[in-house]
C-alpha cells in the first residue's frame, strides 16, 4: 500500500460538504489502492450516479461491479496489481434484503406490501445513512476486499450519516414502541391501546390524519418491533467496526470551501464520535498556476494576460490563507494532501489516474 | 438579463436546489433582492436544523449571528432593500400545525406533550419536511397581509427530491382527514406552475451537469419544468498571441482560456440554462449575492 495515511486501514470513509469533489476523490482513492496491490471495494450511495460518472460509466449496480478489464484497459495490463470494484447503493434491494435476513421472508412479504411502510423506508432522513453503513458492514464482513472506499452522500452537515443509528434507534425506541403494539383480542385502534394518556393523545392524531394510517401503523407496529433488535444490534456492530483501529475518515475540501470553517467542527465531531480522522484532501488548488504576486515581465504582459494573472492571484491568495490555517488544525500527525487543479474536467478514468497520483 | 426571470417573478414560491457548492444560497439571496427591487415582499426561508446551524449560511451572507423561526425583517447588505427572513424549526412548525388544526380544548397541546404521540411525530419520517413546506404554502396561500413570494435555499438535489415529494407522501398514506386534505391542496401548489417555481442551480463541469439532468428527470412529470442555472463559469477570453508563452502567467492565461472554452462546452448541454460568471474576489467590490443579482434581470 503506498498510500501512507491509508496503511493498515480496511475502510475509509469520504467525508466533506457538496461540491468539493468527494466522489472523486474516492475514486482516485480507491484506483490508487487497486494498482498498487490491494482488493478494493469503492462504495457510493450517490442518487445522482455521479461515481458512475467518475468511472466513465454509463451506470453502477447495487452488487460489487469488477472493473478490473476497464481499469487494465486504460492503466495496461500489468499495471493494476491488486483489483477494483464499485457499487452504487441501492438502497431498497439493501433494505429489503436485511429484513429478509433477519426477519425471514414473512416479515419482508408484510413491509413490501405496506404503502405506508414504503413511503417511512424512502423518507427516514437517515435511511440512505443507515444503508450505506449496512452495505458497509456487509462488504466487510465477507472477508473479499482488503480496503472499502465509501463515498459519503452529500449533506451539509459532512458527519449527518453518524445521525442515522441514533434516528433509528429513537423511531424504535420501546417506550413509545411498546404502545402501538396490539392486543389481538380487543377491536379498534383506541381499544387495543392501553394507557389512557396515550388513547386520548392517539385519537387527536386521528382526528388529523384519519384513522387508516394510524391502523395501518398499529398493524406494522408488531412486524416492526421483531426486527429491532437486529437494527439495533447492527448499528452497534458498525459503530464498533467505524471506530475500530481498521477504520478512518478522509476530509475533503476545496480550497475556497475550507473559508466556511468546516474543517474544525468536523475534527471536533469525529473526535466525539471516536473516529479517527487520518487526512485532509484539498482539491483543486490553483496555487501551481498563480504562485507568486508579480513575476517578472508581468508588467509588460497584454493587459488581457496581466488581468487575468492577477485574478488568479486573488484566488491563489485566499486559498493560501485558507490552507495555513488547516495545516494548523492539521497538525503533524495528519497530513494535507494538496491535489492541484487539473488542465481537464475530471470525469473518467486517465482523469481519476492523474488524480490517483497524488495519493502515491 | 436571465431569460426565465420575468416568469419566476411571478410565481409565489421559488424553490432552490442543486449540487452542494453550486452556489444554492448565493442565487437564493440574489433571487430575493432582486424580487425585492420590484416591489416585492419577499420571504426567504432556509429549513434549519438542530446540528447544522453553524452551517447555514443565510446568517452569514446577511451578516446576522442568527436568524429566527419566525419572519424577521432584514435590511439586505450594503443596499436599503428590505426583505423578510426566516430559518424554520421543524418542531415550531408543528405545533404551529397542529394549534391551527386543533385550535380548542387544548387538544393540540395534548397531542404534543403526550410522550407517545410527541415522540412518535418527532421521529416521523418526511414529517419536518411536510410542516415546513405547509407553513410556506399556508403564509402564501392564506395570509392576506402575507408575502408575496417566499424563496426557499432548498436542501442539495438528493434530500429536495425528498423534500419535494413528502406531500405526495403523505397524502397517499393518509387517505383522509385534515392531513390528507392539506397535503393534497400542497402537492396541487407544487405542481402548479403559476404558483412554484424550481431553481436548479448546477456548476460548468461533467459530473454537476449530469446530476442536474438526472434530477430534472426525476422531477419531470410531477413538478413544473425548471430554470436551470449555471454558476461560476469561467469567462470567455480571447485568444491571444504572445512570444514568451513559458512565462507563468502566459500559462494562467492558458489556462483560464481552456477553462472557459470547456465549462462553455459542457454547460451548453443543458439547454435554455442561463451562464453566470465566476465571480472573481475584489477588492472593495460588491457583495457576490448584490454583483449575481445585477445580472438576473
Amino acid at each position: 500500500m503506498k498510500t501512507r495515511f491509508l496503511r493498515g486501514k480496511k475502510m475509509v470513509i469520504c467525508c466533506g460538504t457538496g461540491g468539493v469533489g468527494k466522489t472523486t476523490t474516492s475514486a482516485a482513492l480507491a484506483l490508487s489502492a487497486a494498482i498498487s496491490g490491494q482488493r478494493v471495494a469503492l462504495v457510493t450511495i450517490d442518487p445522482a450516479k455521479r461515481l458512475a460518472t467518475s468511472l466513465g460509466l454509463d451506470n453502477l449496480k447495487s452488487d460489487p461491479q469488477p472493473l478490473n478489464k476497464y481499469v487494465e484497459s486504460a492503466v495496461g495490463a500489468n499495471k493494476l496489481q491488486g483489483s477494483l470494484s464499485a457499487l452504487m447503493l441501492d438502497s431498497e434491494n439493501t433494505f429489503y434484503r436485511f429484513l429478509k435476513n433477519v426477519g425471514g421472508s414473512d416479515i419482508h412479504d408484510t413491509f413490501r406490501s405496506s404503502a405506508l411502510f414504503e413511503v417511512i423506508a424512502g423518507n427516514f432522513g437517515g435511511a440512505h445513512d443507515f444503508l450505506a453503513m449496512e452495505k458497509l458492514y456487509e462488504l466487510h464482513s465477507s472477508g473479499a476486499y482488503d480496503l472499502i472506499v465509501l463515498d459519503t452522500p452529500p449533506a451539509r452537515h459532512t458527519l449527518d450519516f453518524l445521525d442515522a443509528p441514533e434516528l433509528i434507534a429513537r423511531f424504535f425506541d420501546d417506550r413509545i414502541f411498546a404502545w402501538f403494539l396490539t392486543d389481538p383480542r380487543s377491536r379498534g385502534v383506541a381499544e387495543r391501546l392501553r394507557a389512557k394518556g396515550a388513547k386520548v393523545a392517539l385519537s387527536v392524531l386521528e382526528r388529523l390524519t384519519g384513522e387508516g394510517v394510524i391502523n395501518d401503523f398499529v398493524n406494522l407496529a408488531p412486524h416492526i418491533y421483531k426486527v429491532k433488535n437486529a437494527f439495533v444490534e447492527r448499528q452497534q456492530q458498525i459503530r464498533n467496526l467505524l471506530t475500530s483501529n481498521a477504520a478512518g475518515a478522509v476530509f475533503v475540501s476545496s480550497p475556497t470551501d475550507l473559508s466556511r470553517g468546516e474543517a474544525r467542527p468536523f475534527l471536533k465531531d469525529a473526535g466525539a464520535q471516536g473516529i479517527e480522522v487520518l487526512a485532509f484532501v484539498v482539491n483543486r488548488s490553483l496555487q501551481r498556476l498563480a504562485p507568486e504576486a508579480e513575476p517578472r515581465g508581468l508588467r509588460s504582459a497584454p493587459p488581457a494576460v496581466a488581468e487575468n494573472y492577477r485574478r488568479l492571484r486573488f484566488l491563489v491568495e485566499e486559498e493560501e490563507k485558507n490552507l495555513r490555517l488547516l495545516k494548523e488544525l492539521a497538525g503533524r500527525e495528519r497530513p494535507v494532501i494538496i491535489v492541484p487543479e487539473l488542465e481537464e474536467d475530471v470525469h473518467d478514468l486517465p482523469g481519476l489516474l492523474a488524480l490517483a497520483e497524488n495519493f502515491q | 438579463m436571465v431569460q426565465d426571470f420575468p416568469s419566476l417573478a411571478k410565481r409565489k414560491l421559488l424553490v432552490v436546489t442543486g449540487k452542494g457548492g453550486a452556489g444554492k444560497s448565493t442565487l437564493s439571496l440574489a433571487l430575493a433582492h432582486r424580487l425585492s427591487t420590484l416591489g416585492k415582499r419577499v420571504w426567504l426561508v432556509e429549513f434549519g436544523r438542530k446540528r447544522d446551524k453553524e452551517f447555514t449560511r443565510l446568517p452569514e451572507l446577511l451578516e446576522r449571528s442568527a436568524l429566527s423561526h419566525e419572519p424577521t425583517e432584514v435590511k439586505l447588505p450594503r443596499t436599503q432593500q428590505k426583505i423578510l427572513v426566516s430559518v424554520l424549526d421543524p418542531t415550531q412548525s408543528l405545533a404551529e400545525y397542529a394549534n391551527m388544526k386543533l385550535p380548542t380544548g387544548g387538544l393540540a397541546g395534548v397531542l404534543l406533550n403526550n410522550r407517545v404521540t410527541g415522540s412518535f411525530l418527532e421521529v416521523v419520517p418526511g414529517l419536518p419536511d411536510l410542516v415546513r413546506l405547509g407553513k410556506l404554502w399556508h403564509a402564501l396561500t392564506y395570509d392576506t397581509d402575507g408575502p408575496d413570494i417566499a424563496v426557499l435555499d432548498g436542501p442539495a438535489t438528493g434530500h429536495a427530491i425528498a423534500l419535494l415529494q413528502a406531500p405526495m407522501n403523505f397524502k397517499r398514506i393518509t387517505r383522509m382527514g385534515p392531513v390528507y386534505k392539506d397535503a393534497a391542496e400542497m402537492a396541487d401548489f407544487l405542481a402548479d406552475p403559476a404558483r412554484t417555481g424550481l431553481v436548479f442551480a448546477a456548476l460548468p463541469e461533467e459530473m454537476a451537469l449530469q446530476e442536474t439532468l438526472e434530477l430534472r428527470k426525476i422531477l419531470g412529470k410531477n413538478f413544473p419544468a425548471p430554470a436551470l442555472f449555471v454558476n461560476k463559469c469561467f469567462p470567455e477570453l480571447p485568444k491571444l498571441k504572445g512570444e514568451a508563452k513559458e512565462a507563468v502567467y502566459w500559462r494562467a492565461y492558458d489556462y483560464s482560456f481552456r477553462r472557459a472554452q470547456r465549462e462553455k462546452d459542457a454547460a451548453t448541454q443543458l439547454k435554455g440554462a442561463a451562464l453566470l460568471p465566476f465571480l472573481f474576489p475584489e477588492p472593495g467590490a460588491d457583495p457576490l449575492y448584490l454583483r449575481l443579482s445585477e445580472l438576473l434581470a
